[in-house]
């Protein structure tokens, strides 16, 4: 699994708030009229897959793709 | 190792001193904002609604003017003295221009902030834009006129050092960074001529009494002749740091430095010739001449591409030389840790968000969906908020060490910071866009959402003024980090080599690019010719119509509760409550106030 470091982690968790918030705005395109909370659901399901590969990453590290940033 | 504060030792305590101009500007501009977003949208008031108006002037000057500038003023003497390898011509010069700058500023500050002491017959909450007939305080407009003059001789001072080095090398091309700052000031000098007439001619006469009258029209044209230049010369020393500093800090070069050049220089041809485009829905000006100002407005999406190509190439390299692979995964093995790089890199990409809202600004057709709305402050906190003022925060943390001789006390917290910063820009920014959608209007502390249905696409206003207060604080509390994690470093010991300052050779040297784009006399030229073509026929038709001072008195900007409170009160006994019954409340007063002018 790659690893990711900390810095890049945080970059990307700082990410995912755009894409939460604009969430809503993309569903409401296609005509899904969704709730206050969804942003906030969608934000937390984010934030787990990236912490899951966070930790993923320091458990399993791939020599190969390790970075040093 | 020795470093910039090592070498050239004048010119370290010049830019530390604008530094520190700089952030104290930010840290006072910065506690404002947070008050009226906390105001604005009626979490928290602890002021009068009254001095929103005060508060919002002075973030507005803080904040735009005196941070940035400041900033720049400290960059480009770096990078002066840096590129060219020798001190300054004369120190002296260099310290008068920082005094007359901070002189300007000094009572440019005091007039605005006299408006929130009642004693003090004295006010300027005329907003950064300064509109006529809005009157503000001579000392207002004689300490702008103060600053500007302060840039323009700190340009002279670098044209000095130019003039120098040209001497001694008179075959060799301009090092970039210094072109850089020579291109920039080229446009400053031709950009300033408006605000410059406008302030000396017109409204420093104005607020002194010598004359009665200004023509507002005639004003804001000349005022936004500069207006949007500006923001270029804001965002110049941001380009100076992307294209010279990025790719150095993600461990590579370069990509190009002909199309670093090329870019300056459409710059300084392009930036001034548009500023009609900030007064689509302004009467008097006839609609030819904006869409002239709007088609030289998309021109400039050319220099700011071929900024986005250039700089994502540079970065690329210096990621693939770090081992970096594959179409996007070389992302990864940027130096992310690093706040000056990451920084950095947030900045460029909030740009991109920014200039696709700007777009819409510049179209003639859409810009009256959202002209005067929140949309315009959610665009430029993207741009002068987030590409030039997080570059300028990230840039601090590798450019300090230069210029004191310490290390950063804290790297992590500098992380923090710029990645905080990015956070509360993408939720505050995002629903002033939002509510720029929704016809929300901006500089008003009282929005009133009662009576007006407000057709959200997605969410609700409360949600948005949630999203904006929010924001609001995490951005505080940004520079709350920015500011302890600066002055934890100025505290530091100096050491022996607090930063690799070392500036690799670009990929494609500057021998490759034509010589004609080191002909800093010819480009003046040319920019000259479009400001003169842009601007005759409009500032003629101006004249023409209402004359040079046409006829406007200046309008008092300062309020007070209690002149209002009497106001009413003498006006209630008119009120006739049947008549009064179905209205609102303002309307109410104004027919008192029309009954109690007749009854007179």
């Amino acid at each position: 699994m790659r690893q990711l470091s900390p810095g890049l982690f945080l970059v990307l968790v700082a990410f995912t708030i755009p894409l939460a918030v604009e969430f809503r705005t993309v569903a409401g395109f296609f005509g899904f009229d969704l709730p206050f909370i969804s942003m906030i659901l969608f934000e937390v399901v984010l934030l787990a897959i990236l912490t899951g590969v966070y930790v993923l990453g320091r458990l399993t590290p791939d020599e190969d793709t390790a970075t040093t940033s | 190792m020795a470093t910039f504060v090592d070498r050239y030792p004048d010119e370290a305590k010049v830019v530390q001193a604008s530094f520190a101009v700089a952030f104290i500007a930010l840290g006072i501009g910065a506690f404002f904002g947070l008050i009226q977003a906390l105001h604005r949208t009626n979490i928290l008031r602890v002021i009068d609604s009254v001095d929103y108006y005060t508060l919002l002037t002075a973030h507005g000057v803080l904040l735009a003017l005196v941070f940035t500038i400041f900033f720049l003023v400290g960059v480009f003497t770096w990078a002066i003295a840096k590129g060219f390898e020798r001190p300054l011509p004369d120190i002296r010069l260099t310290w008068a221009w920082f005094g007359l700058m901070t002189t300007g500023t000094v009572l440019t500050a005091v007039a605005i902030l006299a408006g929130l002491v009642p004693e003090i017959p004295m006010s300027a909450d005329v907003l950064y834009t300064f509109y006529a007939p809005l009157e503000a305080h001579p000392a207002f407009y004689i300490g702008l006129a103060m600053f500007i003059v302060g840039t323009w001789m700190a340009g002279a001072d670098w044209f000095l050092a130019y003039r120098d080095w040209r001497g001694d090398n008179p075959d060799e091309r301009i090092p970039l960074q210094p072109f850089m700052v020579l291109t920039t000031m080229i446009m400053w000098y031709v950009s300033t001529l408006g605000v410059a007439v406008a302030v000396v001619f017109f409204l420093i006469p104005w607020s002194l009494g010598l004359i009665e009258t200004v023509n507002p029209l005639l004003t804001r044209t000349l005022f936004w002749y500069f207006g949007h230049p500006v923001v270029y010369f804001w965002l110049m020393p941001a380009y100076l740091l992307w294209y010279t500093v990025l790719p150095k800090l993600a461990g590579g070069r370069l990509f190009s430095d002909p199309l670093a050049r090329v870019v300056f220089v459409l710059f300084v041809l392009l930036s001034t010739p548009v500023g009609i485009h900030h007064q689509y829905v302004d009467p008097g000006i006839a609609e030819g001449f904006k869409f002239i100002a709007m088609t030289n407005t998309m021109f400039l999406l050319l220099p700011s591409l071929l900024t986005a190509f250039t700089v994502v190439a540079s970065v690329e390299h210096g990621a693939r030389q770090r081992g970096g692979e594959g179409y996007l995964s070389w992302l990864g093995a940027l130096p992310w840790r690093d706040p000056a790089f990451a920084g950095m890199a947030l900045a460029g990409l909030m740009f991109a968000a920014g200039g696709f809202s700007g777009m819409v600004n510049a179209g003639m057709n859409i810009n009256y969906l959202v002209h005067n709305t929140l949309w315009v402050p959610g665009h430029f906190h993207m741009t002068v908020g987030t590409a030039v003022a997080l570059t300028m925060m990230a840039g601090t943390y590798w450019l300090l060490p230069q210029i004191t001789g310490k290390t950063v006390y804290s790297r992590p917290i500098g992380l923090f910071q710029v990645v905080l910063w990015f956070i509360g820009m993408v939720f505050m920014s995002n629903a002033m866009h939002r509510g720029g959608l929704l016809g929300i209007p901006r500089r008003t502390a009282e929005p009133q959402y009662q009576n007006f249905d407000f057709a959200a696409a997605v969410g609700s206003v409360g949600e948005i003024r949630m999203q904006i207060a929010f924001g609001g604080l995490l951005l505080f509390l940004s520079v709350v980090f920015f500011l302890f994690n600066v002055a934890a470093t100025w505290a530091e010991d100096r050491v022996d080599t607090p930063v690799d300052d070392t500036i690799p050779a670009p990929l494609s040297p500057p021998s490759g690019a034509p010589l004609i784009l080191d002909n800093l006399a010819l480009w003046t030229g040319i920019a000259v010719v479009l400001v003169v073509l842009a601007y005759t026929l409009p500032l003629a038709s101006i004249v023409t119509d209402s004359g040079l001072l046409g006829s406007s008195p200046g309008f008092p900007v300062a309020i007070s509760l209690e002149a209002l409170a009497e106001a009413a009160a003498s006006a209630l006994p008119h009120v006739s409550l049947d008549a009064a019954a179905g209205l609102r409340p303002l309307d109410v007063a104004a027919e008192a106030a029309e009954t109690l002018e007749v009854s007179r």
